[in-house]
């Protein structure tokens, strides 16, 4: 059609100059910040000392810098392992047909919809020692309480368990999905083959679901790493620094310590490793207009 | 469409002894993966009911004794009531005064995130109708976007802080819309695009044809179309701006403020976690999400795969 | 399963679902419209406090009780603020920024009577305590001038000044009240506060002054009486630890006494079965809380927190280490969750009859002491002592002034001490009226409402509030009763420990320093680091913030504030109770 090319620029121009102005400069300005000391007498001065790569060497030399990747990793792998897993378990369960599957499946999905903070909140108090309902079970059934957030690896795994109860329904979500792409003729073949339910598993349902469980676990690794609003309420960076994350460190930077360079710095590294995965999701299954969808 | 269940049947069609054992495990895991499910949800309403010296009962109390409007009426009307402090089977009154209401909170997330939303909606459809119709930008253009939704907010909220202040936005409605607007967009442009590429090219040659204008094309003929995948996007959109707390954290004070930062102010270190109020407010919080979940359920994986894997 | 079969199904599926789905969003609507019916059918409930007529009693009751007046007398300086004001600013509003929920609480407590007479009112901003700093930073960067008036712990304003965020007072005084700082007794600012912080009250910073002090803020120690003068337990003790039970005044007696009184559910406690666990004291070592703890612990085995000529840390010296391992020794004798412990729960465990000592700031006093909020074994009992510290020779002693040790004397009551104080955004649009708001609140007769308000925070800090007298009517005012000669012990030990405290780390990003600090006290307390690690942590920690700063700006306010870190406080600060 004529004309059409200079539409599309108009159509897509107000989308570009929203996205430039309210996320691509701000990052440029973060970049920007990032060469300079910013602390709180920084404020009363005509300018920004320049600082070079000060805070580069400062954030990079940090050993909290560091043990926050490493704990953002270790909630990350365990988190997503677990939610894959039982994503995995459900959707299997959920391909048979049942009466109250219609409603079933809305409730399942809940956690995921509802805002994190009240999630973070509840589990906040089931976790806490005197009068949380899991120290009150764990004393129940084990006779010992837990001391769940009182203690660096316990507070860890409340973090890593209230993720997973709010994460898992889209995990099961995904790989549902992934199940419906499954053609029931080949199951039936394989049956006829004299295929055992574990053969079934591992060599049939499990290889067509791969490109679907690639794609989830991507997703949710990569949102699974910005982590915030659950630590925030729980723990607060967790007894000493033992549940700071990436984010939660950037966050003590930027506005407890209020050192924007060093949450500059910081935020740079974490933007060049998202970036990093997010090109691995772009290779491994990300969908583009005009490409085919995985299932 | 894979259905394990209908190995139940044999060859020839001989019932197996194992169905019913399977559908009593069945019912089973189900029923435990509600529990699991909502436990905390029940939670919540049960609190948001107690009286304060059950909220910290040891133990935990399942459903209030003695259940009691105190904690909705003090979200509601501010004023004074229990605090933390001393005794636990005495009251003691500290006037504690609200930030802001629960109903002001939920306004102000109606608002804000309504308006995001349809702001995002109409810089959105036209660039997702350009890049399904006419690839415009390329790779490079979708690239770029995707990488947005990925986009750590703790990176630019202190920039877009210093940038509203300068506006003098800060603590206003519009900073909110046009900051969620933004981090949101990605997401609803490619979402629509995955829709609009489901709908063929064909009817947009067959109005070109009859003389149509695109802008016409895209809004008489293929919206119509994806009507009922828009209006999913826009509640996922809806959602995801309900829920965000980091950005209006940094960019409210008092008036603007939203549901997930107005929680956060129970949280007080002088009179310990007001976990009444908090529940309170915290339902009031989840109710969107828990009604949305019915609606969204068909496109809930679509939305946050972005299209990646269809729902 | 066949295809038309399976449309068919699923039509009615899907027309069962828009059905459901209708009347269920039917039903919602209903119910939210139901409850919004009956909620804005409901009289809104009347606050607890009637707050117009409270703030005139009390100035008219305390005149009264008051048996020696001042020439200028205790309204003076609330009728000059006043009538400086007059209607001039009507239309205008003044925001505060403070602590939730108490400023909140006590201003608004008296605001009222300000605003019926000048037309102005008065919102008060509250944020939680560990989040003040960061909010006052945020705004002060941003030059929004959202706050006239910045509420704050003094160690925060250096911050604040250097962010060119506090303006300075010295003008104002100027123009309206010149006397403010050297009105004496009996209503002017007691020697503790009038000269011993750089920038506050009279002493200057840089040759301005930014803060004036709203909130003594000492810690003593709070313990059961009829416990530590019951005759069985006092032999009892008597005879296992070989000297007399008293409030303790080393860390060694305060361990001895933890373990006498740790007792279970069962046990006999001055006679009686006890039926809950029973501790000997607690304190707090949560979060935001431990750091102060532990400096109570560090200030009194002489610890100072940097070398006053190289900005050396010297937190991880043998005083730092002797100090954190007593906390982790005391801890056993402490329930299990201390270490989760915030300023609520250390009040609770107390006020709820379960321990023998406290360690808290002085507002637990006025809390306490009422019958609301103390269990019945408790109310009535409350005994107050200054802080333990450590025993002769046990401390390090470091000459600044000539000190001799004197035969017999402890190192006591070395907490840390960190007055509240109000300032003056640079950004404020009415900084006039700001002025003459704080200069009425902080004033002798409208302080006495707000410092001796049952649910505020603030402690004494002018001479009228300490006289019992006094602070008792206006306590009563308050809602509480109270016993003037019961106060006046607890108003007596309010007084020594304010003079014998250590302050803050009170530097640029002090606050930053204690938070290193109380993260890695948190980490060694839980025991994920021992305790030599953990403070060298934070040495290496505040060495960076020192180097980021600057080491020389650092330095030099740190050289100012040093004598009130070493041994002994200066004389000026150590009056005797002159009531």
């Amino acid at each position: 059609m004529q004309g059409d090319k200079r539409t599309s620029y108009l159509f897509v121009l107000p989308a570009i100059l929203v996205l430039l102005v309210l996320t691509t400069f701000p990052i440029v300005y973060t970049f920007y910040l990032s060469f300079f000391k910013v602390i709180p007498s920084s404020f009363a001065q005509k300018s920004f000392p320049f600082a070079g790569l000060q805070n580069y060497i400062t954030v990079l030399s940090d050993i909290d810098f560091w043990q926050s990747i490493l704990h953002t990793l270790y909630m990350v792998f365990f988190a997503v392992t677990i939610e894959c897993g039982i994503g995995l378990g459900l959707a299997l369960v959920f391909t048979r047909e049942f009466r109250v599957k219609k409603w079933v499946i809305p409730i399942l999905i809940i956690p995921t919809l509802i805002v994190p903070i009240a999630a973070g909140y509840t589990f906040k108090l089931f976790f806490t020692l005197n009068y949380g309902i899991l120290s009150y079970l764990s004393n129940v059934l084990t006779g010992q309480t837990i001391p769940w957030l009182m203690n660096g690896s316990y507070a860890t795994w409340a973090i890593i368990i209230t993720d997973v109860w709010e994460w898992s329904p889209f995990m099961f979500m995904m790989l549902l999905a992934g199940t419906t792409g499954i053609p029931n003729e080949i199951v039936e073949a394989a049956q006829l083959d004299g295929a055992g339910s574990r053969m079934m598993f591992t060599n049939v349902i499990l290889p067509m679901l791969r490109p679907v469980i690639l794609v989830a676990l991507l997703v949710r690794s990569i949102d699974a790493s910005k982590l915030f609003d659950i630590i925030y309420m729980l723990t607060g960076g967790g007894p000493g620094n033992s549940t700071l994350t990436l984010t939660f460190y950037i966050f003590n930077q930027n506005f407890v310590y209020f050192n924007q360079g060093y949450g500059a710095a910081a935020s740079l590294v974490m933007l060049i490793v998202i970036m990093l995965a997010t090109n691995v999701f772009i290779r491994a299954g990300a969908w583009f207009p005009g490409k085919r969808s995985a299932r | 469409m894979l259905e394990l269940g209908s190995q139940e049947r044999g060859l020839r069609g001989e019932r197996k002894v194992n169905a019913r054992r399977t559908s009593v495990v069945l019912y089973v895991v189900v029923v435990v993966v509600l529990v699991w499910t909502l436990f905390p949800i029940f939670w919540l309403a049960s609190t948001s009911f107690k009286p304060y010296y059950e909220v910290y009962h040891q133990p935990p109390l399942l459903a209030p004794e003695h259940p009691t409007l105190d904690n909705w009426n003090w979200i509601f009307f501010g004023g004074s009531s229990y605090a933390n402090l001393g005794n636990q089977t005495l009251q003691h009154v500290i006037p504690v005064n609200l930030i802001i209401t629960g109903q002001g909170a939920f306004l102000n997330s109606l608002v804000v995130n309504t308006l995001a939303t349809l702001l995002a909606l109409l810089v959105g459809i036209p660039a997702a109708y350009s890049l399904t119709r006419f690839g415009t930008g390329g790779k490079n253009l979708g690239y770029w976007i995707l990488s947005i939704r990925f986009l750590p907010s703790i990176t630019i909220v202190f920039s877009l802080f210093l940038f509203f202040n300068s506006l003098n936005l800060l603590d206003t409605h519009a900073a909110l819309i046009w900051a969620y607007a933004g981090i949101n967009l990605p997401f609803v442009i490619w979402s629509l695009a995955a829709f609009f590429e489901e709908i063929p090219s064909a009817i947009d040659d067959a109005a070109c044809v009859d003389g149509a204008g695109r802008a016409q094309i895209l809004f008489r003929f293929v919206l119509p179309l994806a009507g009922p995948a828009v209006a999913a996007t826009a509640i996922f959109t809806f959602v995801l701006g309900w829920n965000e707390l980091l950005i209006a954290l940094i960019l409210t004070r008092n008036v603007a403020v939203t549901l997930p930062v107005a929680l956060t102010a129970w949280n007080t270190a002088t009179v310990g976690m007001l976990y009444g109020p908090l529940s309170a407010m915290g339902l009031l919080a989840v109710l969107p999400g828990v009604i949305l979940a019915f609606y969204l359920q068909r496109y809930i994986v679509r939305g946050l795969t972005m299209g990646a894997v269809k729902g | 399963m066949s295809k038309p079969d399976e449309k068919k199904v699923e039509e009615k599926n899907i027309s069962r679902r828009n059905y459901l789905k209708y009347a269920g969003a039917g039903v919602v609507v209903v119910a939210v419209a139901g409850a919004g019916a009956y909620y804005a059918t409901q009289p809104a409930p009347t606050p607890i406090q009637t707050q117009t007529q409270t703030a005139t009693q009390v100035v008219t009751s305390v005149v009264t009780a008051s048996p020696t007046q001042s020439p200028t007398g205790i309204n003076a300086i609330a009728n000059v603020a006043l009538n400086a004001a007059g209607q001039n600013y009507s239309g205008t509003s003044i925001k505060i920024l403070g602590e939730a929920p108490f400023w909140q609480s006590l201003i608004g407590k008296v605001s009222p009577f300000w605003t019926s007479s000048t037309g102005v009112p008065v919102a008060v901003d509250g944020v939680a305590t560990f989040a003040m700093r960061d909010k006052a930073l945020t705004e002060i960067t941003a030059h929004s001038g959202y706050y006239d008036i910045i509420g704050s712990w003094y160690a925060n304003i250096y911050d604040f000044i250097a962010a060119g965020g506090l303006e300075p007072l010295e003008p104002y005084i100027q123009k309206y009240y010149p006397n403010l700082f050297t009105d004496g007794p009996p209503y002017g600012f007691t020697p503790m506060q009038l000269n011993r912080y750089p920038g506050v009250n009279a002493k200057t910073y840089n040759g301005h002054i930014y803060a004036i002090v709203s909130d003594g803020d000492p810690w003593i120690m709070y313990y059961r009486k009829d416990l530590y003068t019951d005759p069985a337990e006092m032999a009892a003790f008597n005879s296992k630890y070989g000297y007399a039970l008293a409030a303790p005044q080393t860390f060694d007696q305060w361990r001895d006494q933890l373990e006498f009184w740790r007792r279970k559910s069962g046990d006999k406690l001055a006679g009686k079965t006890l039926t809950k666990d029973f501790y000997g004291g607690a304190y707090m070592e949560g979060r935001y809380f431990a750091n102060m703890t532990y400096l109570t612990f560090f200030f009194g085995y002489g610890g100072v927190p940097f070398d006053p000529d190289t900005m050396t840390p010297l937190i991880n010296q043998q005083e730092g280490l002797k100090a954190l391992n007593k906390m982790i020794e005391l801890n056993k004798f402490l329930p299990a969750d201390v270490s989760t412990y915030d300023y609520t729960a250390a009040n609770n465990l107390f006020a709820g009859g379960q321990a023998a000592s406290f360690i808290s700031w002085g507002i637990s006093g006025k809390a306490l002491n009422s019958p609301a909020v103390a269990s019945p074994e408790v109310y009535g009992n409350i005994g107050y002592s200054l802080l333990p510290g450590a025993k002769q020779g046990d401390y390090t002693i470091r000459n600044v002034q000539g000190f001799t040790q004197t035969p017999g004397v402890n190192q006591r009551a070395r907490g840390p001490i960190h007055p509240a104080v109000m300032t003056m955004s640079s950004d404020s649009k009415n900084k006039d009226l700001a002025f003459l708001f704080m200069l009425w609140v902080l004033s002798p007769s409208i302080s006495m409402s707000a410092v001796f308000d049952p649910s505020g925070s603030w402690d004494p800090y002018r001479y009228c509030h300490f006289d019992a007298n006094l602070a008792s009517a206006a306590l009563k005012e308050g809602g509480n009763l109270f016993d003037p000669a019961a106060y006046k012990k607890y108003l007596e030990v309010q007084w020594a420990s304010q003079g014998t405290v250590s302050p803050d780390i009170a530097l640029q990003q002090g606050a930053v320093y204690q938070d290193k600090l109380d993260i890695q006290i948190g980490a060694a307390i839980s025991g994920t680091t021992d305790a030599q690690t953990a403070l060298n942590n934070v040495a290496k920690d505040w060495e960076t913030i020192t180097n980021t700063v600057g080491r020389d700006t650092q330095k030099s306010l740190y050289q100012v504030l040093y004598p009130l870190y070493v041994s002994p406080v200066p004389d000026e600060y150590r009056v005797v109770y002159p009531f």
